[in-house]
């Protein structure tokens, strides 16, 4: 067991704990007539025992030495996407299919491995045009139009 | 009606032009999507899923099939070449795969991979025709505790299974119970963790939580470091295997098939599992085992026809019993679903030229995919060329519009985007994804299984004692859980698991 499974495993039981606590709110009914709370406890009870388990393990492990999982990791690309993407479902609706493409591509463009404006911007226009044709067009699936519902996209 | 009519039957279905289309563009698909790391089969279903509607029901699963087998023999074209897996399953061709491109000998490896799957795809296929009527009756006779018995053997059985420490395994497959129950409870109604958000009443959908798991997971875990990926830059030829690869692999071959048919049958079993196991038998039977890793070709052939025998053997449970083994499966049942289908024991007497269309279409697309894979091969090299800066922000988009597409929710695009960081996090911290999405898909049926053999037994655990396949079922998960207590297993897991953590 490593040593950086205390945190995680601690987590976990956490989970688990509010898991139970919500189970019994619900109403864990009896055997002979389960309610909604029933196997929400069970795998509750299930989680906080396996965790703390491996929390368990780990704190009894001879092996102290904290094994680096994070090292070399390039924070601010994996940031990036998750940041990016949620900004992308913020504006989804408002900004409107077609346009949200073309920001979100151009930002991920851009913003891990860097590329020159003209190609980045180039790249997510015909992308995104591409893929409103494919999606939107062609498989006929219903997008928001958002700003550009005015030029009847 | 005998088998031969079935046959028949399937055939006069799978054979019109229309169904002869989408099992291509399902082969073309799935074989695209399993070059690519990232999007996976069950991505590419979500994607697609959608068109399905305007299509009969036969015509969109024939499809859907297709990219799930498609994606297997892609899986190795990576590989092989590029040192990283398109597929899970495809984990361990790296090992001899890749080091043979490296030897210069690509072209023997693709075309082995390929010839191999073909044989194993197509003997998974005759095996289905064969067994799939058999078990359909037998499972006619299934009830509440027969359900929930298999499904606590396949849960415990891919935490057997899973590369890492069991007792992880176990943690993710209570947490995919528990995110299984999100939604109203169909008992009483009432709703369950939903916080008051409606988008949750129905569930958690299940494309966004697979595809936040795998493909997004996917794409933090290669974007987190400056790769450098080294592809195979020289002309590829000899792809036909000679005498002498054939009658290296022939036995790679077929134990291949028989190990990836039986380990596609069990839930939680699946193509990534059936290579592992099908590496380590090649290892055993091999006279020179220390020479796997070097460039052996039977570690290419065998694991490779183990994932798509897998492919057949996993449709078995699904179309007979309607238990989904894997998460790309449950996608197709849901598809099968909306389409008015429901698969299980009724389905063979009840649609029957859906269910033999779709099987004997499975023998049509695995000739397709040897043709795609093959001389088309070219196609999918220069594919691999496109750097990776480029290709990821298309498969997020890709993912982004596959999860929003099937509910037109942007609920759902969130929901993707939390577990493709907690799968990114599960992944840091060694927890594997596998068993959560396998619990996920089973929970809700494990859930109603459980609660109707209680309501019935009126609360007695007896009831499962009395039927011989729930106990049966019930005392073989109890070994798999006690197994790694015994000593020498517990070194052979441990063995395994550190030459799967060298790879990596």
């Amino acid at each position: 067991m490593k040593q950086h499974d205390k945190s995680s495993s601690i987590l976990w039981l956490l989970f688990g704990v509010f898991i139970i606590y919500s189970a019994f709110k619900l109403g864990v009914g009896s055997l002979g007539d389960p309610g909604a709370g029933f196997f929400l406890l069970v795998a509750g009870c299930g989680l906080c025992l396996t965790s703390a388990l491996i929390c368990l393990q780990a704190v009894l492990s001879k092996e102290q030495k904290r094994e680096a999982i994070f090292s070399g990791v390039i924070w601010h690309r994996p940031a990036v996407i998750i940041v990016a993407v949620f900004l992308y479902i913020l504006f989804f609706y408002k900004l409107g299919f077609i346009l949200v493409n073309f920001l979100l591509l151009v930002v991920l463009f851009k913003g891990i491995e860097t590329q020159r404006w003209r190609v980045a911007i180039l790249t997510s226009a015909l992308a995104s045009i591409a893929i409103w044709v494919v999606f939107a067009y062609w498989l006929e699936c219903q997008f928001p139009a958002g700003v550009l519902r005015a030029i009847g996209v | 009606m005998g088998v031969l009519d079935n046959i028949l039957l399937g055939f006069s279905v799978a054979l019109q032009p229309i169904n002869l289309f989408y099992c291509l563009i399902g082969c073309l698909t799935g074989t695209l999507v399993g070059v690519l790391p990232g999007i996976g089969p069950a991505g590419a279903i979500a994607l697609l899923l959608p068109t399905t509607f305007h299509a009969s029901p036969a015509s969109g699963v024939i499809m859907l099939a297709a990219i799930y087998y498609g994606a297997q023999y892609g899986g190795s074209t990576t590989s092989i070449l590029v040192n990283i897996p398109g597929e899970a399953s495809s984990v361990v061709t790296c090992l001899d795969g890749y080091q043979m491109a490296r030897q210069g000998r690509a072209g023997p490896a693709l075309g082995m991979s390929a010839m191999g799957s073909f044989i194993a795809g197509t003997f998974s296929v005759v095996l289905l025709t064969f067994l799939a009527p058999l078990l359909a009756n037998v499972a006619l006779d299934f009830g509440p505790p027969e359900y929930f018995g298999l499904m606590v053997l396949g849960m415990v059985t891919v935490t057997f299974l899973t590369s890492g420490s069991m007792l992880k395994g176990m943690v993710t497959l209570f947490a995919g119970v528990i995110f299984s129950c999100v939604g109203l409870d169909v008992v009483s109604g009432s709703p369950r963790l939903t916080f008051q958000i409606q988008e949750l009443f129905d569930g958690l959908g299940l494309v966004p939580v697979v595809m936040g798991l795998f493909g997004i997971s996917e794409i933090l875990i290669n974007i987190e470091k400056k790769i450098r990926r080294d592809i195979y830059d020289q002309r590829i030829e000899n792809l036909l295997p000679t005498v002498k690869d054939w009658s290296a692999c022939k036995w790679s071959i077929v134990r291949g098939s028989v190990i990836g048919f039986f380990f596609g049958i069990l839930p939680g079993g699946g193509a990534v599992l059936s290579s592992f196991a099908s590496y380590a038998v090649e290892k055993k039977f091999s006279s020179h085992p220390e020479r796997f890793g070097t460039g052996m070709i039977e570690g290419v052939a065998g694991p490779e026809s183990a994932n798509n025998s897998a492919t057949g053997g996993a449709m078995v449970p699904m179309l007979t019993l309607g238990i989904p083994p894997n998460a790309v499966l449950a996608m197709l049942l849901g598809a099968l679903m909306i389409h008015g289908t429901p698969p299980g024991p009724l389905m063979m007497k009840q649609h029957p030229q859906l269910f033999w269309g779709i099987i004997t279409s499975m023998y049509l697309g695995n000739a397709m995919c040897l043709i795609l894979n093959l001389p088309l091969i070219g196609i999918w090299v220069r594919l691999l060329k496109i750097p990776y800066k480029i290709l990821f922000p298309l498969i997020l988009l890709f993912c982004l519009i596959g999860s929003y597409t099937v509910n037109n929710s942007a609920v759902d695009m969130v929901t993707m985007m939390i577990f493709g960081v907690l799968g990114y996090f599960m992944r840091k911290y060694g927890y594997e994804t596998a068993p959560l999405a396998l619990a996920f898909v089973l929970g809700p049926l494990m859930e109603m299984s459980l609660r109707q053999s209680l309501r019935m037994s009126d609360g007695s655990f007896r009831i499962f004692l009395k039927s011989p396949i729930a106990v049966t079922c019930l005392i073989l998960a109890l070994m798999l859980l006690l197994l790694p207590l015994i000593p020498i297993l517990r070194r052979k897991r441990k063995d395994i698991i550190q030459t799967e953590e060298e790879r990596q």
